[in-house]
């Protein structure tokens, strides 16, 4: 079965036109990811409205495809004028910028290009090797476990996200809350709609996204004047050498991309650690470390393989159980659901060929990723050198327009609004967004899941406590919120 | 003994945004909660109330928090920072990143503006909506855009172009998804076909 489904997503990625989703989607990506201030996020949440009219599986494979591209645009920024277009190029700055002052701008374009295809290819493959177990790990996870597995994303991204620990849960509740509007699952009961039928369906999650993701940040953007660049790097170097920079090193590629991929796998992690701890791993275990941060090809290897091998790895926890590794997987489980593709069990047996064909998009990405980036790099330059006030106008029309196509429902216009002038102040006052998208994106699910365990267990929560994986996950959740307070509390005993 | 509305009264007029951020959620958890034991199938209220009750003890929290032990005070109210790292936005490169310092120009001319930037984003955007609702979204993108550019002094060239693609790319939506964004609830109720 596995190996026909493997089968089946082969022909479908290679067919028109999945195979040119792909390239448009990493085209998208690309660009996206090399804007700073925009990335990849928020191009996945405009793009989503305008998935409606594709299918699933290509509805999908675009959205992992910018995915992927945004992870290797947001190094052309990053390089060409020291500012990451995503948090995951933030590393490659620091020898990629210098590169490109000494004369090996395009060189530096070639060694990210090279590396974030290769350690991408292997690091889904390994994904593709490592399904069989997931399918069976999976399959182990029932409604009591699911419901828990929601709180304990969102534990887990309040300790890496913005703000403190209550912060992030205050506003992953609040997004839990604005999830229960309309009418409730199971019951013939409205829930808060004050008797608009607007409102029976609920608020759109991906408006929330699209306001808390695209408008929030523009109102955020709108401070600021000018381009990001403000002058012109010499687009100079060679392009084989930065292909010899990476392929030369590959025991560094590798080990830079299971980094990422391992790193990518702990939801709320995302690429913004990787680049950083395979940066650091690269300069510990290298021989010419004291050369690091003056222009050493080995430290865009280091961060590039770790971005891009994050992919792989946040697809993990994504795919399998709902919670989302970063922004980016947020977006991309938002896409999943709109197109009715629930994480866990039903990725893993009757969707398993379009979960195989998400995999296969991305190897077939990154080769792409591999020739597209090297040969047109050289353009890309020209997008750091747009005013931010051009795309800004732009954002904000596609934003509220991609919010009104979602169901021509103008609460969903009111919804990208409102939360677009929440987040603005939730971002001011230190709430973690994320934690609130994750909200709303896992609330119907982990409320369906408590229902369907309260009735299995005929109304008993001890069904959450008695079965030993729920148990683990209890604990799990615990110690994730309470364990820095016991930290603190047994280090003051000490002192 | 004060009179609890006047100190609450008195507490709100001293806050900040923060405080209202805070005391507009416990007044929508406590709603929630208060309206769930309306429902028809009480069931049908348990995760609301889930979901408020948590919201209620985080700001109790929070608004409470210098009155906590030191432990919890750092629990609450500090960055946990577990890989060091603060943020896992991916597109937002200046978390740790020093954008004003670096590349990235700041806005001089505020103090000739009678509003900021971000407000006047804010209100446009607002405004944009509203103007969409009754014309349509065809016919307002360019009216926003026009104002935006205007604002923010883009050269005409640029802003002219702007209009245009605006206008495109709502038409490109119109046709490709087939939705009558051309028509406007109280304006223009036909669209192009009413023009014409």
């Amino acid at each position: 079965m596995v190996f026909d489904n493997i089968v089946q997503a082969i022909e479908v990625v290679l067919s028109w036109p999945t195979i040119g989703w792909v390239v448009v989607g990493l085209l998208i990506g690309i660009i996206g990811g090399a804007l700073p201030g925009i990335g990849t996020a928020l191009t996945m949440a405009l793009v989503l409205p305008l998935t409606i009219p594709l299918g699933p599986t290509n509805a999908v494979i675009l959205l992992v495809s910018i995915y992927s591209g945004g992870m290797y645009g947001g190094s052309v920024a990053a390089i060409l004028v020291n500012v990451p277009g995503t948090g995951g190029a933030a590393a490659t700055t620091l020898d990629g910028y210098p590169m490109a002052r000494n004369g090996r701008a395009i060189e530096a374009l070639a060694t990210s290009a090279t590396a974030s295809g290769i350690a991408g290819f292997f690091t889904v493959l390994t994904l593709f090797l490592l399904s069989p177990i997931l399918i069976e790990l999976v399959l182990l996870f029932g409604s009591p476990e699911y419901f828990l597995l929601a709180f304990l994303g969102l534990a887990m991204i309040t300790i890496v996200a913005r703000g403190s620990i209550v912060k992030g849960l205050v506003a992953g509740a609040f997004g839990l809350a604005l999830s229960t509007i309309g009418i409730a699952p199971n019951y013939p009961v409205q829930r808060y709609t004050f008797g608009n039928i607007a409102l029976f369906d609920g608020l759109s999650f991906i408006a929330a996204l699209i306001g808390m993701f695209a408008l929030a940040e523009m109102i955020k953007l709108s401070v600021e004047q000018g381009s990001i660049a403000e002058e012109n790097i010499e687009l100079s170097g060679s392009i084989l050498t930065g292909v010899r920079n990476s392929v030369n090193h590959p025991k560094l590629l590798i080990k830079s991309g299971y980094i990422g991929m391992f790193i990518g796998a702990i939801p709320g992690a995302g690429a913004t650690v990787s680049n950083f701890i395979s940066y650091g791993e690269a300069y510990r275990s290298s021989d010419e470390s004291e050369t690091f941060g003056s222009g050493n090809p080995l430290g865009v290897i280091a961060s590039e393989a770790a971005n891009n091998g994050t992919i792989g790895g946040s697809l993990i926890p994504t795919l399998s159980f709902g919670i989302p590794g970063s922004n980016s997987t947020a977006v991309l489980l938002g896409g999943l659901l709109m197109h009715g593709l629930r994480p866990g069990p039903q990725l893993f047996e009757s969707e398993l060929a379009t979960t195989y064909g998400i995999f296969i998009a991305l190897l077939v990405g990154n080769i792409i990723i591999l020739f597209v980036g090297i040969f047109i790099m050289t353009r890309l330059g020209i997008l750091t050198r747009i005013s931010i006030h051009i795309i800004i106008p732009m954002i904000i029309v596609l934003a509220l327009v991609g919010g009104y196509t979602l169901r021509t429902n103008w609460i969903d216009v009111l919804t990208v609004l409102g939360l677009g002038f929440i987040g603005y102040i939730m971002v001011k006052q230190n709430y973690s967004i994320i934690a609130f998208v994750l909200g709303m994106i896992l609330g119907p699910i982990a409320e369906e899941n408590l229902i369907r365990a309260l009735m299995l267990s005929d109304g008993s929560y001890l069904i959450f406590v008695t079965k030993p994986l729920s148990l683990l996950i209890v604990i799990l959740l615990l110690s994730v919120l309470f364990g820095p307070v016991v930290k603190e509390i047994v280090a003051n005993k000490s002192t | 003994m004060k009179n609890p509305v006047n100190k609450l009264a008195q507490y709100l007029k001293n806050s900040g945004l923060e405080e209202w951020f805070m005391f507009s959620l416990l007044v929508l958890s406590i709603y929630m909660i208060w309206e769930s034991s309306h429902f028809s199938f009480s069931a049908a209220g348990t995760f609301p109330r889930i979901a408020a009750g948590i919201i209620i003890i985080g700001c109790i929290l929070l608004i409470f928090q210098s009155y906590l032990p030191t432990s919890f005070q750092t629990w609450v109210s500090e960055d946990s920072k577990m890989f060091g790292q603060g943020e896992t936005q991916e597109n937002i490169p200046n978390a740790d990143f020093d954008i004003e310092s670096s590349d990235v120009r700041s806005d001089t001319s505020i103090q000739e503006r009678p509003i900021n930037n971000p407000l006047f984003t804010s209100l446009t955007a607002l405004i944009y909506g509203a103007l969409a609702y009754m014309i349509g979204f065809l016919w307002a993108s360019p009216i926003f855009v026009l104002v935006y550019t205007r604002w923010f002094k883009l050269p005409r060239l640029i802003s002219a172009v702007l209009i245009i693609l605006s206008f495109v790319i709502v038409y490109v939506f119109m046709t490709a998804l087939n939705i009558p964004l051309d028509q406007g609830q109280y304006f223009i109720t036909k669209g192009i076909d009413g023009i014409r």
